[in-house]
């Protein structure tokens, strides 16, 4: 939803991050493999995303800007919390991410807010449209 | 956010749509033409929003599957929403909207909320970044 914040280098280092935490919880359903499409339509990168890093280590380094930053933020939470579930060790992958970003705790709250408005829109729209599916 | 879901001709008609809702109250607000703008991006559409949207005639039946509708319905309503003051004239033709596609009560009720969700992610990711996005 905010990865037009983002330059192409950005992007790509963002879809490394996605990773990171769509495996933090040993658990990858449906409802993020879509989010994380939604997410790679919007950016625009097609096939072009690059490699993806599996590295134990967030390569956070492009995110330089506070926008940036912050979208990053926004969409890594959401990705945790749109099956519903805001499993632990996301809760820590996501912990480290904003730390690391320098984010205070009100605005770590406030974020996740924003990903759980963003999480709850999109599927409450999906349970509607699967009605007649 | 939700345009990626229409085909090709939906998109079009789509924007035919959402330029007569942004001129309903008679003022184009910034953040109603950002919000387009960012609409246009996601829609992988070529060309400018007033060549694209400058169909004013729009044959709604293209919108012929519940998902179309259904998208369609919560961009108008967050085009309506956007810039924090929902006027008459922008209610009526979402209400218009809503009765043509078929959308009882409850669905509406779900879909104002769903746009309500996504316009106050954008307003918290503008205020934490400091400026409009």
């Amino acid at each position: 939803m905010f990865l037009y914040l983002l330059d192409d280098k950005q992007k790509r280092a963002f879809f490394s991050a996605a990773n990171e935490m769509i495996i933090a919880d040993a658990i990858i359903v449906n409802e993020e493999v879509s989010y994380l499409k939604r997410l790679l339509a919007e950016s625009g990168l097609g096939d072009d995303i690059g490699s993806i890093s599996v590295a134990d280590d967030l390569d956070l380094t492009p995110f330089t800007g506070r926008a940036a930053r912050v979208a990053v933020a926004v969409e890594l939470l959401a990705i945790a919390v749109i099956d519903g579930q805001y499993h632990i060790s996301e809760a820590g992958l996501a912990r480290r991410t904003l730390d690391a970003f320098g984010f205070t705790d009100d605005e770590y709250d406030q974020i996740k807010r924003i990903a759980e408005n963003i999480a709850s829109g999109i599927l409450t729209l999906d349970r509607l449209a699967e009605k007649d599916a | 956010m939700f345009v990626h879901r229409l085909t090709e001709p939906q998109k079009r008609a789509f924007f035919g749509l959402a330029s007569e809702m942004i001129a309903a109250d008679l003022e184009i607000a910034d953040r109603e033409m950002n919000y387009l703008r960012r609409l246009l991006d996601e829609s992988g559409l070529d060309g400018e929003l007033d060549e694209i949207g400058g169909d004013v005639d729009i044959d709604r039946s293209i919108f012929d599957d519940r998902e179309a509708r259904l998208a369609v319905t919560v961009e108008i309503l967050i085009i309506a929403a956007i810039d924090g003051d929902l006027h008459r004239d922008e209610a009526s033709f979402a209400n218009a909207l809503i009765y043509d596609f078929g959308i009882n009560e409850t669905e509406r009720r779900k879909l104002v909320q769903v746009a309500g969700n996504i316009s106050s992610a954008m307003t918290g990711v503008e205020q934490l970044i400091g400026g409009e996005i």
